[in-house]
Parts: C-alpha cells; structure tokens; sequence
C-alpha cells in the first residue's frame, strides 16, 4: 500500500492542523473575501464586484437575523428525569415546541450537567414544525456522582441558513428537578469476621414466617431479590415479577450514621471521602433490603428502611445531603446519642475520619469506617494499608481512596 | 489503513441536492468566465464541467488506492490542459481550467466536506476572473446564481454534515428538513436583501493604488517612426504652415487604416469622413448608437482626438502637418508637469482613467487634457502642434491605453491649457506707467499674432454673423486702469456669452448628422434652421469668437458622460463622438466651450458618490433620452423589459431613502418628542395603568347591566391582574376566595360563597332566586372592592 503509507509519512502535524482549522473557519474566510473584495471593487473602481459585495452582506444579514427569530420562536420543557445511580446513563428527555418552523438548532445541555471532561451533549435538530408532531430530544447523560440539581435553561445554538455566525441563547424551561443517587456497589456477603457477635447477623439470614411479619405491599422484582418472596399470583395478574414486602419485625438491622460535616469532606470528584461514605450507606442500605433486615439512619438525616419506597427515600436524601461546617466532635455526638437511641440495632456504622470513642451495647457491634484523609488530599501518594481491627465490639475499618470498596465490605473467604 | 477504518473515517456520503448544489457553484462560477470569452461555447463548456463535478461526487471506488490512481491521472490530464490551453489562449484560461480539473481530482480523492468547500471556492475564483474583465451588467446575473448557489452548499452542508462528536448520546424524533417553499423563500430574501444592500450602496472615487493599464489585445509598433524618433532633431521639424488641405487628405497617411473598415465600425472622427452610424440591419432605428469605447474613470471626460483651425465656409481643416515621434518606454510617456496652474490661481485634479477600444478608430490618440502620463502599447507615438496624439495605426477594437490627466478649473470653467500669465507692473508716475502699458499691450498683439491661425475667417463669410456675435457678446464700455485685467475677463465673458446664446436659443437635431455631414452651413444654421448637431454649435461659436477677435479652435473626439453603475464604465457611444470648441483667454489658456445644449456642461467636474439606485436611474433616463430624441428602438425586447425593471427598482429605493431622508433629518424633532412620550407613557402606564383599568371597569359595573356569575368571575379575574396579582390556574374556589376574599370578605362570607358556587356550579340542583342572589350579591361585593382598592 504504497499511497498510505507516503500519506502517513506525509501527513501534516494533528497541532498544525488544529491551528489551520482554527483560522480557517467559514465565517472568517468569507469576511476576509469580503474586505478583499470591496478593496478591489473600491481601489480598481470594479463596479460589477459590489454585486457580488451585496450577496456576501446579503448571506451575513440573514446569518445574523435568521438564528436570532429561530432562537426567539423555541419553547422547550424538560419531561420528568427518572433518577439513576451514580455511575449509569440518564435520560433526559426534552420537550420542544415552536410556533412557527425553526430549522437548524442544536440543544446543549448546560455545562454542569455533564462532567467537566467530557464533551457536552447536543443534538442537531434539522427543524420543528409547528402543525407536525412535537419534536423530542432524549440525551443519555452519563453519570459519575450524586447529587441533586434542578435544571431550568438549556443552551440552544443556532447559525441557520448558511452556518456562518452562531447564535447562542439560554432557553429558560420549567424547573426539573435532577437526581443522581449514590453510586451503589455490590455487597453480597459481608466479611464474616466483623460480623462475628451480632446479633443475627453473623449467618445468612433466616427466612422468617411470614405470619410474624407485616405486610407493607407488592413491589417489582429486583436483582437479589429472594425468589421465596415473589407473589407469582400478582404476578400473573400484573405481567411483572411482584414481590411481597413484610416489615420484619424480629429482624436483625443497620443504624447508619451518616456524616456531612465538612471534615469528612476531603478530597476532589468521586475520591472524595464524604462521598464514599453515601456509597457506602446506600449500598449496606441496599443490602440490608435484600437481606430483610432493618435499617435505621441517623445523623446528616433521619428515617427508617424497611422497603423499597423508603429505601429510595433515603437514597433520595442522600443525593440532597451537602457538607455543613461543623466540627468533628458533632459528629461523634451525634454517634453517641444513635448508639443510645437504636441500642437495639444490630450493627451500627459510622463514617469519620479518626477514631470515635464510643461504649455501644454488649449485643451491638459497632464498625467505624475510617478514612485516611491523607490518601484523600494527596491521591499519588502510597499509602501503606492498614487491617481492619476488632476491638471488643468496636470493628475499626480503615479506608483509602484507592480502596475498592466492593471488594472491601464482601466476605472474599 | 484498512477497509474497516476506511469506513470508520469515511464522511456521511453526500446528498443529491448537495452534489447538485455543488456542481452549480464551479459550474456558474466558470460560466461567468467563460461566457465573456466565448459565450455560447463558453456556457455549453461549463454545463459540462457541471456534468463532470456531478460525476465525480457520485463515483465511489471501492478502495483507497483505486481513488488515488483516478485522481492521479485526472491532475495528470489537467496538467496538459493547462499547458495546452497556456500556449493557445492565455495564462488566465490555463490557470481557470488546472483548477477546475484539480477540483475534479480532489472529488474524486476526498471524501470530507473539504472538497466541497474547495469547490465553492474555485468557482468564486473564475467568477472574480470575469468580473475583472467584465464590461456588461449581465455579468450580475451569473454573480447571483453564485451567491445563491454558494448559500444554499453552506445551508445544506450545516443541515446535513454538521454533527457534534457526542450525537450517539442523543437521539431525536425531529428530523424534518425544509421543505421546497421554505427554500424558495430563502432564495427569494437573499437575493432581494442582497438587490436592496447593491442599490442602496455607495459608490466611491476609485483609489488606484498600483493600477496599470493592461490587457490590451493589439500591441503597435512602426519602424519608420522608430527611426524618425531616434534622430536628432532637425530643421525639419520645425512646425510648417501647410497648405489647407481637403478634408479627405489625411494629414498623416500612415495612420489611415489600410484595410477597409467593417460595416459595424465605428468611423466617426469628424469633418473629414462622413459617420457611418446608420445601422442598415435595423429598420426601426436608423441610428447604431453602438458603444464605441468605454472610459474607466471617475469623473467625465472630454477626450480630445483632432483639433481644426481653419474654416473655409463649409469646411474645416488643419493648418499644420508636422507629426513629432516620440519613443516610449515600456509603452510609457509621462509629460513635463506645468507649473502655470499655481500662478493663475487654478485648481487642479488629477484623474487617472483607462480607454477600452471597442470599434476600429482611426490613429488618434483620444485623451483628457491636460495630459500629464500616458500608458499606451506601442513602441513609438507621435504629437503634433496642435497637441494632438496618434497611434502608429489606427486603433484596433480591444486596444487598452491608460492616462492620467490634470483637469484644471479657473472660475468654474474646465481649460485644456494654460498660458503663462503677465505680471502686473506699477509704475511711479503716469508717462512711465504708460510706457509699461503700451509694452504690455504690444506683448498681447505679439500673442494673438502667433495664434493668428485660431483668428482667421472664411472670405465668405455672411456678414450678419459678425453682428450676431457683435450683439450677443458683452461688449466693452468703459477704459479703466486694470484694462489688461478687464480684457481678460471681457474675453472669457463674451465667450461664455455666446456659448449660452447657442445653448439656449438653438435646438440639437439628429437629421443634420446624415443631411449635412462633412458640411457646415453656417448662415443657414444661425439665421434659418436654427437646429444642427455638435459640428454646427461647434462651428458658429467658433467663427463668432473669431469675429470679436478671440482665437478659437473646433475640438472633436469622445465625450464619456454617461457612466453605467453596474460596470463603473463610462460608455461612449456613437452619439458620443463630439465637437467642442476651445477659446484662448489672453493671459489664461484655453477655455473648453459646450455650445451644445444636448450635452451637459464642462463644469467642474466632481465625483457623484450617490447611492447606486440613483446611479442607476441617472443612466437608464440617460439612455432613454438618446432613444426618444434619435427616435430608436420602441418594439418590445428583453433588454427593455430588464431596463424597466431596473428602473421600477431603483424608483423604489430612492423614494424610499428619499422618505426616510425626509422622516430622519427633518423630522427628527418629531420622532424624539413621540419616543419621549412614549417611555413616560409607556412608564405611567406600567405604574398605574391597572387602577386606571379599574376604575373603568368600577365605572362600567356601574353604568352598565348587572353581570351574570360567570362575568363577575372572568372580571374579578382582570381585576387582580390589574393590580399584578396572579392567582394560579386550577385553584379550587375555597382557596380562591380564601386568597382573594380574605380582606373583603369575613369568613363566613367565605365559606358561603364557595358553597353557593360550588353548588352552582357542579351540583345537579340548581340554586335558587335568593341562593344566586345572594351568590351574586356576594360576588358583586368582592368584585368592587377589588377593583376599587388601591394597586
């Protein structure tokens, strides 16, 4: 292949083109054969190049018109975002509207609602008739941490007829509201040498008659989910695998303590140790739910998991929770006055950064996640890693950022 | 690189309409180029080049390598193309058809919307090709089908080609294009922006930096005058009375063209051959007022070709046959600057202009006085005494000459030449100063006697015309002091009066031009007819200028006035050949005289940097005066139509600029005082606009018939957004009166209202007198006092 390999050898620098291109852009090169022109129209009295002078400023007006009419005739609206987890795609889906046509626009979803890296999301929309079917535009925003935001503008761009200026407008739309839950890892065993004295929680857990239990309600199947649950009745009826959901009431069960004081805030992106510590909570939440057990959560805020409703209530939260400036010690406060409140619970996690002294009961164990803050501010640095530790009841269990989680909190024996 | 990858890098393939749209902007681009050069051809050659760029957008070999080989022997046989066409035709056409052919290669080759834009390009380049040597308004024709061509690539390439890196994340259900009406509007918007954008433009003087005259088909040389230019002068060439010689001896025969000249020629040059502007093809017009030259210049110009001194009563001839050669270097002659302008308080401007031959001339050089540099293609010109200029030949069709010209104005009036000026001596007593006198005046006799020549009359001459001239002219009452001075003037004023004379109380008529040619009845003309041509004017004014004692000269050549704006060329046609008359002021020069009214007059000449409508509509009344008084052309054509068209445009536009000139700069007073008013009473209005509302409403509630419950709502409703408060939609009427009735209604009232109207409205049991009663009572009631409350 003689051509493409001269054509490699030949090729111009991706640098210089980058530069090339950059210069030469459309709009430019036609302003510059716009000021040519008339110079020459003007300097050798060619009548005859104002024609064409004319046409150039013709293109340019309506360049600079057209967008601008488009751009005012949009109306969009955001449809209801369905929340996901940290890690997967979302859809958002936009609804568009215009009283008249509008051709060549392209939507772009604010900057902040994409990752800084990455290229922010825009769809070309060739045109919206107003008497056609509304037009829509979905766009799988891939995610990598919670939160919760309220969309109320979209960038809209648009340089119709002929390319040349971009027009860019913010549309404001409705409010929508966006959320990202925590990221969840898998949990599907927990090391069995933490668990060691729980109460109940040191085996699989029992499948409890249902008698004992009360009813709450039917819920769609999800992974994990104990086959014994589904009511293959409703299912039937429905078409969808429904499982029953008991509140179990001699159940073992979790007491988060989830922590948002600014301390626990180090560390930039998904390092970040706060944001480890939702991971965490969701995900034992979550495992906690398919196991049938309790949860209880305290601290940053309040509530009770016994479904998946509630479950999701608190993942919910969890996106909303922001840093407070507090201090370290109304944390450890808010441990102790937990421990007492839920001394039932079977275990109780707190995430911090140091060790806190706390006393909990003989039958509660109590697992501090401790994360190094100095594998947090300096990500390249190597840590050495530390064993967990059990200290009567206290199951002390250091964190790194460069921890994998999963594999961390899964019994791998 | 593999087949796969090649199909990973691989650019959507193009749209029909893009190829087609493509294949428009090189082809229309080449048309324009072509069509100048070799117009139907030219146009037949450029559909193909269409049918090729179709071609080769469409083809689609299946390998890399198979589309490098292709286009390898396309570039290849673009090559010989150019060197071909190089050595056959010009460096322009060869440069034209390397790059269309590279265009053809680079389609063939690429398959990125580079190509594309290349394309829009190239076709831009020959288009620019043609405008430069484009001498017609047609040629905007071909200029629009580009910018509408090149538009619509650009639409179609943003519609259809432009993609964002992360369009797989995004989907959409909209992907209607527009349809065929929505692109006919476009089209139809650019091109009348762009129509309105050209009539409303400006028109500057033309800047010239580094211009030269070029692109002239014939090149003159003559070896004879070669070697009479590289002698020495000589005695002989001292200026010699000749005998006055017939008209139809040429005074150099070497110019006289040896061929005959064709039927379409253009031969008038005055007095000593008779016009052959009579177009025997064309039964309706008897006049071909072909263009016989087009001037690019900024300003008009008369362009002196002969001058004649000698009349013998029917006739005019020169005096003197003494041809100077001059040799030019690189075909460039450049005059001694006269330094008389500053001291006869003149004031000059230089213009630069260039003379495009359209029709086979005789050797004359035509040229604006006063001739400062000259761009000629010869080796060798000559110039005679009476400073006129002549080619070895006689000028072909597509000669090209540049000149630049100083016009110089003293009072307003245009003179071709001035004379050094005699100072003024003041002596201290009186027999002195009549000596300086009687020595000043004996330096004057020695003047007029060397132009002798410009004063001599025919024997026959009527004798009436010496009182014609004698009555007309102001003639001298008083002796004074500044007699010198006062002469001076006299002359100019007598000149200028007699000129008027003519101008205004003799008419132009075309019918002397094939009754009369080559023969001047004076008498007749001044005594009986009274109408003539330019000879005629020319002739009188220049015999009654003699007859006071002022010397005079017929002047002919061309007279480029009528400037076409969609070229910028002056168009000189066949009616355009003209006599003038150029009379000497003692002590100033030679003024330029227009005794014929047809023709506008040599005023100072500025530039007219009007909008181009108005140009427009300047030239197009131009042309049809020429047409209604030579009684031309009346049956419909295509170009009539066009010329209409134009000219209902351009009406338009200058009305309306005219409108908005009127509505700008005079009322402009008006339209601040009504957008002060405005912005007071748009800001009251905002203010307290919802109580005026209001009260008017209160007012109407009063006056008017009592409202059903529905109205009282739908009013109530208006109220509170008059006073700003916006309820929002879908309220239940217990939260409504709730919001709205809390501070006029108690709370009972409330919950009385919203349980009457709840039954009125949704129950099946129909309230009744006394429940709608008090329903509406209570209605009323919050009604007023939410109109009535203050915002």
């Amino acid at each position: 292949m003689p051509h493409s390999k001269t054509s490699n050898n030949l090729a111009i620098p991706e640098l210089w083109q980058q530069r090339f291109y950059r210069i030469v852009q459309v709009r430019f090169v036609v302003w510059v054969l716009l000021f040519t022109l008339c110079f020459i129209a003007w300097n050798r009295g060619l009548a005859l190049l104002y024609g064409i002078v004319a046409m150039l400023l013709a293109t340019f007006t309506l360049s600079a018109v057209v967008p601008w009419v488009y751009l005012a005739r949009v109306r969009a609206r955001f449809l209801t975002i369905a929340p996901v987890h940290a890690g997967n795609d979302q859809t958002i889906a936009l609804h568009l509207q215009a009283l008249k046509p509008v051709y060549g626009i392209t939507l772009r979803l604010p900057q902040d609602t994409t990752e800084e890296d990455d290229q922010p999301l825009s769809a070309h929309i060739s045109g919206i008739h107003p008497k056609g079917k509304a037009a829509h535009v979905t766009y799988r925003v891939p995610t990598t941490q919670r939160g919760h935001t309220q969309l109320g503008h979209i960038e809209a761009h648009c340089a119709y007829p002929f390319g040349l200026f971009l027009f860019r407008k913010k549309l404001t739309t409705p409010t929508a509201e966006r959320t990202i839950y925590p990221r969840l890892i898998n949990i599907r065993t927990l090391p069995t040498r933490w668990l060691n004295g729980a109460n109940q929680c040191d085996d699989h857990p029992k499948q409890q008659h249902h008698g004992d239990d009360l009813f709450l309600g039917l819920r769609d199947y999800r992974y994990g989910d104990n086959y014994r649950r589904i009511d293959w009745r409703a299912s039937a009826r429905s078409g969808d695998i429904k499982v029953r959901e008991y509140e179990q009431l001699e159940q073992p069960s979790l007491l988060l303590i989830i922590n948002n004081t600014d301390a626990l805030n180090v560390g930039d992106g998904e390092r970040n140790a706060l944001e480890h510590s939702l991971i965490l909570a969701a995900s034992l939440a979550d495992y906690a739910l398919r196991q049938g057990f309790h949860t209880v959560y305290a601290g940053a805020c309040q509530g009770r998991i016994a479904s998946s409703h509630q479950l999701t209530d608190f993942y919910q939260q969890l996106a909303e929770v922001t840093s407070q400036p507090q201090k370290t010690e109304y944390y450890q406060q808010q441990v102790e006055q937990a421990l007492a409140e839920y001394s039932r619970t079977s275990i109780a996690i707190s995430f911090s950064l140091e060790t806190i002294t706390s006393s909990p009961p003989q039958h509660q164990k109590h697992w501090q996640c401790v994360f190094d803050s100095q594998s947090y501010l300096k990500p390249l640095m190597r840590a050495r890693a530390q064993a967990v530790t059990l200290q009567g009841n206290q199951v002390i269990i250091p964190i790194r950022a460069s921890d994998n989680l999963e594999r961390l909190f899964n019994d791998n024996h | 690189m593999t087949t796969t990858e090649e199909a990973d890098n691989q650019q959507p393939p193009l749209t029909t309409s893009l190829k087609l749209l493509c294949s428009a902007c090189v082809s229309i681009g080449l048309a324009g180029f072509l069509w100048l050069h070799y117009s139907e051809l030219g146009l037949a050659l450029s559909l193909c080049t269409a049918g090729l760029m179709w071609f080769t957008l469409s083809a689609a070999p299946s390998t890399l390598e198979q589309r490098h080989k292709i286009a390898e022997g396309i570039a290849g046989a673009g090559i010989a193309v150019f060197l071909g066409l190089l050595f056959s035709t010009d460096l322009i056409t060869g440069l034209m058809a390397l790059l269309v052919v590279a265009q053809l290669a680079m389609n063939v080759r690429a398959d990125h919307n580079n190509r594309i834009y290349s394309a829009i390009l190239i076709g831009f380049v020959c288009l620019l090709a043609g405008a430069a040597d484009a001498k017609t308004g047609h040629y905007l024709l071909f200029m629009a089908g580009f910018g509408l061509a090149a538009a619509f690539t650009l639409k179609t390439i943003y519609l259809t080609l432009t993609k964002s890196p992360s369009q797989q994340n995004v989907q959409c259900t909209s992907s209607a294009l527009p349809p065929f009406k929505h692109n006919a509007q476009l089209a139809s918007a650019t091109l009348a922006l762009g129509l309105i954008i050209y009539l409303l433009m400006p028109r500057f003087p033309a800047g010239n930096i580094g211009a030269h005259a070029g692109g002239s088909d014939h090149f003159y040389e003559n070896a004879s005058w070669e070697q009479e230019a590289d002698k020495p002068p000589s005695d002989d060439d001292k200026t010699e009375p000749a005998e006055p010689q017939n008209n139809n001896e040429d005074n150099a025969e070497a110019s006289k063209p040896k061929q005959p000249i064709a039927d379409d020629s253009y031969q008038y040059d005055g007095f000593d051959e008779s016009f052959s502007v009579q177009n025997p093809d064309s039964q309706s017009s008897r006049l071909s007022n072909a263009i016989v030259a087009r001037v690019k210049s900024d300003v008009p110009l008369y362009l002196k070709a002969r001058v004649f001194d000698q009349f013998d009563g029917e006739r005019w001839s020169q005096s003197k046959q003494q041809l100077h050669k001059k040799r030019l270097k690189r075909g460039h002659f450049e005059a001694e600057l006269s330094t008389l302008a500053a001291s006869n308080a003149a004031q000059h401007m230089t213009v630069d202009y260039q003379v495009h031959i359209e029709r086979t001339m005789r050797s004359n050089i035509p040229f604006a006085e006063q001739l400062t540099e000259l761009d000629f293609p010869a080796t060798v010109i000559a110039h005679d005494a009476f400073g006129q200029w002549f080619a070895p030949g006689p000028l072909q069709a597509g000669t090209v000459y540049g000149a630049q010209a100083q016009l110089i104005m003293v009072d307003g009036r245009l003179f071709s030449e001035l004379t050094a000026k005699t100072q003024g001596v003041t002596a201290a007593n009186p027999e002195t100063q009549k000596l300086l006198d009687e020595n000043q005046r004996q330096a004057q006799q020695q003047r007029l006697a060397n132009l002798g020549h410009y004063l001599t009359l025919p024997a026959n001459l009527d004798p009436r015309i010496y009182v014609l001239a004698r009555d007309n002219a102001k003639i001298p009452t008083n002796a004074g002091k500044q007699q010198h001075q006062h002469d001076q003037h006299q002359q100019q004023q007598q000149a200028i009066a007699l000129e008027t004379l003519l101008r205004t109380q003799y008419d132009y008529d075309f019918e002397s031009i094939f009754n009369s040619q080559n023969y001047t009845p004076l008498a007749s003309f001044l005594f009986e007819t009274r109408k003539g041509h330019c000879e005629y004017f020319a002739s009188a004014l220049t015999i009654m200028l003699r007859t006071l004692g002022i010397p005079a000269r017929v002047v002919t050549g061309l007279l480029a006035h009528n400037q076409n704006p969609l070229t910028g060329y002056y168009e000189v046609r066949a009616l355009d050949g003209h006599a003038w008359v150029e009379a000497y002021v003692d002590d100033r020069g030679w003024m330029l005289l227009e005794p014929t009214a047809y023709y506008p007059m040599p005023t100072t000449p500025e530039h007219n940097s009007g909008v181009t409508a108005e140009k427009i509509q300047q030239y197009i009344r131009e042309l049809e005066r020429i047409e209604q008084e030579t009684g031309g052309d009346q049956t419909f054509s295509l170009a009539g139509m066009m010329r209409s068209a134009w000219y209902s445009l351009t009406l338009i536009v200058t009305v309306a600029l005219a409108a908005v000139k009127v509505v700008v700069f005079t009322l402009w007073w008006l339209w601040l005082a009504l957008a002060v008013i405005a912005i007071i009473g748009y800001r009251l209005w905002h203010k307290h606009g919802g109580t005026v509302q209001n009260r008017y409403w209160l007012y109407r509630l009063d006056k008017g018939p009592a409202l059903s419950i529905k109205q009282q709502l739908h009013w109530l409703h208006k109220a509170l957004n008059n006073r700003a408060e916006h309820p929002e939609p879908g309220l239940t009427i217990e939260r409504f009166t709730a919001l709205v009735g809390r501070s006029y209604l108690s709370s009972e009232q409330r919950q009385q209202v919203a349980a009457l109207f709840n039954q009125y409205h949704y129950s099946h049991t129909p309230l009744n007198r006394e429940q709608l009663q008090q329903l509406q009572q209570l209605l009323d009631k919050l009604l007023r006092q939410t109109l009535s409350a203050k915002t």
